[in-house]
């Protein structure tokens, strides 16, 4: 037994690092290391950035045109993205649509579309939940019927993160409302966001930012070659999807960084410092558990349900420690700052986005999977109960 | 990276599991545990035979020279089986210090006894003891309480000052009152006034740290192994336990418990192979961290799984009869043992914790 990363894997790492601090944007830094919500452009410059070095998809294998990273390297390379800390590479793009275009996608959708996926010349939405379909997805609404050469959508889709970026969304609509099960009358749609009849509407979240829309579409006419999978098998294309979204990423490095700022904020305060180690200690050996389901992915491509283990648990503790940096601020962080107030000087911790990141995290523990559906997973598949 | 055991430790594995399994079912433990020295004569032997007793040390003092992996597959076998023997202070505890902080003849003639099971040695981790030279060796002067395993000790080995020294039971001036443990064992709190060693009986300090720590990843082995078969219990009673005409298990209520043990189980289980593979870690201060985390982590999870499990299994599980009473007060015990969870977040906070407040980018 060993969890030393090779020599070479150690190499890689100081390579990532070396990369991000050569090429990442100082102002986008600077956001990221505040918590700031960069701009469209800066998240876009560096994903361009990550896609000239051949990793901005790294999750894609060589034959999607990804760099065909190792479970190992991939999981240094994000790493190293959330200590930095850097923007992700955009998940709607990298996480989600692409791995579904490149296994579920004609030769043609992958021609028009993987590519400027992996660069963002296209930004991707996601079309899935709905008002009566949030952890049931597959109560959804939206229909679709045939018409000629296109289906006709028509409904509304609920919480498309940075949607009003977007130039396309990945969409999932009903096509064969008598199925004689629901997840059976369910397809998988691209759809050109500048079509007529769709409507992007903000909502405004709990820490008072932009963030998320809601999409109308009435009467939007979608070219029949934009349907990925078979008519009606969607449901297969979206387990997919979400399986990828659960491969297992506990975003160790982004809870690091909120320890770093609590250190910064409350270093001397021995009360802070125990309640500090309380989640490193937790979150050390969240590490290893990350690393063990690492060891046993190397070389295979299908989900370990235990990832459901990893979600829970890594939520848990990054939702701990944005609040006890929101405890480490101290009243002082209730003032209401503009994200696109000036920079202070340079060693100054911004308060200002400390109390909305804090009230915004505690959607980690709905998107993609609530805790409690998480949990009945770990039950039904892990313990076979129910 | 590479989490597999070769074939060696699984084949290590499997023996101490069917000896376990064979020897050491639950109805037996209370027998066990009713013997004049509170656990089974028989069974200690049978685990010098099998050289468990002899695995950690090195081959110059007759041992067979394993490593924390091969302690780990022992400590989940002896946490799932709940055993009563003194391993954890006799051979991990003691036999660590010994091996590492005695001089080589003085080390291998005190473990031939302690590898066949004769000698039971101990060692303590808390105490106020006084060393003063004085001619011809030195006096040590003091107290040391709950030391693990005192109660059936032949030898102690003891801090003083800046050093440990090896201390006879029947030495001149040395008073034991042993007692039983609430989950198992036993202990005793020494006196000590005058008591005479020579120089051949100094431990290196370093050792005493080395021989806590291996007594830490140890108990965390132990809990995984505690943990995953109250587990286990706990999930198959979830399944066959019938009220209100169905299995008490399709009630959600019941399962997101249930997951949420098994999220605990397995932070238990890495905190065992962190702890085994930190006994390879060279940097003092890594292993001074990791250790305080792994224990740190270990009282928790398990006092969560102790309490949980009980209360899943119902009235049963609140019996002196039922297995998962008993894991409750191990799992209890061993949170509290060398260094409780709120110690172990002071001295991982007094270490500066893992991360460093400096922006991770200026980290070469």
């Amino acid at each position: 037994m060993d969890l030393r990363f090779t020599a070479e894997e150690e190499a890689f790492r100081r390579e990532v690092r070396a990369f991000i601090r050569d090429n990442l944007d100082p102002v986008t830094h600077r956001k990221m290391v505040d918590g700031r919500v960069p701009t469209k452009d800066e998240i876009v410059a560096w994903q361009r950035a990550l896609n000239r070095r051949g990793w901005a998809t790294p999750s894609w294998p060589k034959e999607a045109g990804g760099p065909g990273f190792s479970a190992a390297e991939r999981y240094i390379f994000l790493d190293e993205l959330h200590q930095a800390p850097a923007p992700e590479p955009l998940s709607f793009n990298v996480g989600m649509i692409g791995p579904v275009i490149h296994a579920f996608g004609t030769s043609a959708q992958k021609e028009r579309f993987l590519a400027a996926t992996a660069n963002i010349d296209i930004w991707w939405a996601q079309g899935f939940s709905e008002q009566s379909a949030g952890s049931d997805l597959a109560a959804l609404r939206t229909t679709a019927r045939r018409e000629g050469d296109a289906y006709v959508v028509d409904g509304h889709k609920l919480w498309q993160g940075m949607a009003h970026h977007a130039d396309w969304m990945f969409t999932l609509v009903r096509t064969d409302p008598g199925a004689p099960k629901r997840q059976m009358g369910i397809s998988f749609l691209l759809i050109d966001l500048r079509s007529p009849g769709i409507t992007i509407r903000p909502i405004v979240t709990l820490d008072g930012r932009h963030e998320v829309n809601e999409v109308f579409l009435d009467e939007v006419r979608v070219p029949l070659d934009c349907l990925v999978g078979a008519e009606n098998a969607g449901w297969d294309v979206t387990k997919f999807l979400l399986s990828n979204e659960r491969t297992g990423i506990a975003r160790i490095g982004m809870t690091k960084h909120l320890i770093r700022r609590v250190k910064r904020l409350a270093g001397t305060d021995e009360a802070m410092m125990r309640k500090a180690a309380a989640i490193e200690a937790e979150l050390k050996i969240l590490e290893i558990t990350q690393l063990r389901i690492l060891d046993a992915q190397q070389g295979s491509n299908t989900p370990d349900p235990r990832s459901s283990v990893l979600k829970l648990k890594g939520v848990e503790l990054r939702q701990a420690a944005s609040e006890l940096l929101l405890e480490a601020a101290g009243p002082k962080a209730l003032e209401v700052v503009g994200d696109d107030e000036p920079f202070g000087s340079g060693d100054d911790e911004w308060l200002g986005t400390i109390m909305p990141n804090y009230a915004i995290l505690r959607a980690a523990s709905i998107y993609g999977g609530s805790s409690e559906v998480q949990k009945t997973i770990v039950a039904k598949t892990l313990l076979g109960l129910g | 990276m590479n989490l597999d055991l070769s074939d060696d430790q699984r084949m290590l594995k499997d023996s101490v599991e069917r000896l376990v399994s064979e020897r050491y079912p639950f109805e037996k433990r209370a027998e066990h545990a009713a013997e004049p020295r509170g656990f089974s004569e028989a069974m200690w032997e049978e685990m010098a035979e099998l050289g468990l007793t002899a695995l950690p040390f090195g081959e110059q003092l007759g041992g067979l020279g394993l490593g924390g992996v091969e302690m780990m597959i022992v400590g989940e076998a002896v946490g799932r089986g709940l055993l009563l023997e003194p391993y954890l202070s006799s051979i991990v505890l003691a036999g660590t210090a010994i091996a590492q902080g005695a001089e080589d003849g003085e080390a291998a003639a005190r473990l031939s006894a302690i590898m066949t099971g004769e000698t039971v040695a101990a060692l303590a981790d808390h105490a106020t003891i006084t060393a003063s030279v004085v001619d011809g060796g030195v006096r040590l002067d003091g107290a040391a309480t709950m030391v693990l395993g005192g109660d059936q000790a032949a030898l102690f080995v003891l801090p003083a000052g800046n050093s440990g020294w090896m201390v006879s039971a029947d030495a001149p001036g040395l008073r034991v009152r042993g007692y039983r443990l609430h989950g198992g064992g036993g202990a005793a709190d020494l006196t000590l006034e005058g008591v005479r060693v020579g120089a051949e009986a100094h431990v290196a300090v370093q050792a005493m740290t080395r021989a806590i720590e291996a007594g830490i990843a140890f108990l965390a082995a132990e809990a995984a192994g505690a943990t995953r078969a109250a587990l286990d219990l706990t999930v198959g009673y979830l399944k066959t336990r019938e009220q209100f005409g169905k299995p008490i298990g399709s009630n959600q209520a019941l399962q997101h418990r249930a997951a949420e043990l098994l999220v605990e189980v397995e932070q238990a289980s890495s905190a065992a192979i962190y702890a085994a593979l930190l006994a390879e870690e060279y940097d003092p201060a890594e292993r001074a961290r990791g250790t305080a985390a792994v224990k740190a982590v270990i009282g928790k999870v398990g006092r969560f799984v102790a309490q949980q499990t009980v209360q899943l299994h119902g009235g049963i599980g609140v019996s002196e009869e039922h297995i998962i009473s008993h894991y409750f007060r191990r799992l209890t015990a061993i949170g509290m043992l060398l260094g409780g969870t709120d110690a172990q977040l002071k001295r991982l906070a007094d270490l500066g914790g893992f991360t460093r407040p400096r922006a991770h980018l200026d980290l070469a």
